[in-house]
């Protein structure tokens, strides 16, 4: 080998590339009697030692902060298309593809919001089945989930004012007067707190031991009381969980990425009837699954019930304190 | 990038895919560095390479269903930040900055002050190497890609992609003046 050529094996050896052991003694008996080639290896061993300018200490809470407003907006994007094309409700959900692994189908434009609403309604209209399950496939573009509901209450625009602590979803109320005292630290949430900053990590506290009320210091210093949303079941209470992290307000909660998606109206195939609830709702559990593991809600729920306006499926844990 | 990185980040694309946000969330972190290393030397400006890591993660996020595992995430990110930088430039919405050497400070070997200054050093003088060998360098040593790989994401053929690496890491010592004192 030549100089260049030892060179460049120096080069893809720091790299990583794979280098006989033969070829690398080669180039150290090589380095061992030509000055340039070990000089060369020292100079690579300099150059390499630099870092490279690294970025400011939070751009990648910016950045997950820029994702997180994007896929609020994609959210808000199928919901006016729904609204707009009077279809039964479509939302973008992680969907069963026709190979090994599940996969977000995101309507990337209005126009293809638009379309899939209207693919779906026109599928709900040519099966007969206006107020049904269309059929036990899923759609590649889109789902229906709000076909058998109750009668819905129309849908608010956005999502309440919600935060959550771990999966927990609790509602945010008013500000409080509130001294270090009274508080017990239970965690920290991530929100932006309706300012439409960046979110922030925030303190999170319970009050008196209350059980559903959490209490959250915000970035002012001022407090606000938050409260779990619940709905009870067979006697048990059940709290609101969001697969997905609530950092701004206006999003709502998703499932968990444990629980199976519904395929349908009904709920099916990962889901199954375990009764109605006092409003008359209807609660589902996993098929072979308990009530342990929770509950789930379709969308088009009344105006009173907990789970009112949001477009998806809503699951419920159940909460002993 | 070995394989058990390569692994665990098939592990979080794959979560991420079912909609855990943390996995992706982890995914943002570990390449962020890259994405705006790769972004700064493109533009030599930090208010566009940050622009370009949010532009490049929400485009990722939302292509994320896209994605099937064919090559690795690490090489799909390079290639969308490739692009995004491309698209940007395109659309005059941020102007390329190649540097003359003779801007760069005195490269005497003796005079990197601290590491800060060597970093700022490099960045600078990546700017005025040829931009089809910074972009072999920078797949290889930000996104941490194969010559196999780069060559996949360049569409330049491996034995280019290991001339074009080497040639900038020639410039390089050269441009910041290791080839006298190192």
């Amino acid at each position: 080998m030549d100089c260049q050529e030892i060179q460049m094996t120096v080069s893809a050896d720091l790299d990583g590339e794979a280098v006989s052991p033969e070829l690398m003694a080669e180039v150290g008996a090589h380095c061992d009697s030509c000055s340039e080639c070990a000089d060369f290896r020292r100079q690579l061993q300099a150059l390499e030692a630099i870092e490279p300018v690294g970025p400011p200490a939070d751009l990648v809470t910016r950045t997950i902060a820029a994702v997180a407003h994007a896929a609020a907006a994609d959210a808000r994007a199928v919901q006016e298309a729904n609204a707009a094309a009077n279809a039964p409700i479509v939302e973008a959900l992680p969907l069963k593809k026709a190979g090994r692994r599940q996969t977000w189908v995101w309507a990337g434009s209005a126009a293809a919001i638009v379309a899939a609403a209207l693919l779906v309604f026109a599928v709900v209209r040519l099966t007969g089945a206006p107020g049904g399950a269309t059929t036990g496939t899923r759609t590649d573009l889109a789902t229906t989930t709000g076909a058998a509901a109750p009668a819905a209450a129309p849908a608010p625009a956005t999502a309440p004012s919600y935060v959550t602590l771990g999966e927990f979803v609790y509602r945010v109320g008013d500000t409080i007067q509130a001294s270090p005292s009274q508080l017990t630290t239970v965690g920290t949430i991530v929100s932006s707190m309706g300012t439409g900053d960046t979110p922030a990590t925030l303190e999170a506290y319970s009050l008196f031991g209350q059980p559903d009320a959490l209490v959250v210091r915000k970035s002012d210093g001022t407090y606000v009381s938050c409260q779990a949303v619940v709905r009870e079941f067979q006697g048990t209470r059940y709290q609101l969980v969001s697969g997905t992290p609530i950092r701004d307000f206006g999003s709502w909660p998703d499932l968990p990425p444990s629980i199976p998606r519904p395929g349908t109206s009904d709920g099916s195939p990962g889901l199954t009837p375990a009764g109605k609830d006092a409003r008359g709702v209807m609660v589902l559990q996993i098929l072979g699954g308990s009530l342990q593991t929770g509950i789930g809600v379709a969308p088009g729920t009344s105006a009173d019930d907990p789970a009112a306006g949001n477009p998806g499926w809503t699951w419920w844990r159940p909460v002993t304190r | 990038m070995d394989r058990t990185a390569q692994r665990e980040d098939a592990n979080l694309v794959n979560a991420a895919q079912a909609g855990d946000i943390r996995a992706f969330e982890t995914l943002v972190a570990e390449y962020t560095p890259a994405v705006y290393g790769h972004a700064l030397r493109f533009f030599g400006d930090h208010a566009a390479a940050e622009d370009v890591v949010q532009e490049v993660f929400v485009k990722t996020y939302r292509s994320l269903g896209s994605f099937d595992g064919r090559s690795t995430f690490s090489t799909w990110l390079f290639r969308v930040t490739r692009n995004a930088c491309l698209d940007l430039f395109r659309a005059g919405r941020r102007q390329a900055s190649p540097l003359d050497p003779l801007d760069l400070p005195d490269a005497g070997g003796g005079a990197f002050a601290d590491g800060v200054a060597m970093a700022a050093d490099l960045e600078r003088a990546l700017e005025s190497v040829p931009p089809e060998e910074r972009d072999a360098f920078n797949a290889v040593a930000l996104f941490g890609l194969t010559y196999v790989q780069a060559s996949e994401a360049l569409g330049a053929p491996v034995g280019t992609i290991k001339s074009r690496v080497f040639r900038a890491r020639k410039a390089l010592i050269v441009l910041l003046g290791l080839e006298g004192g190192a």
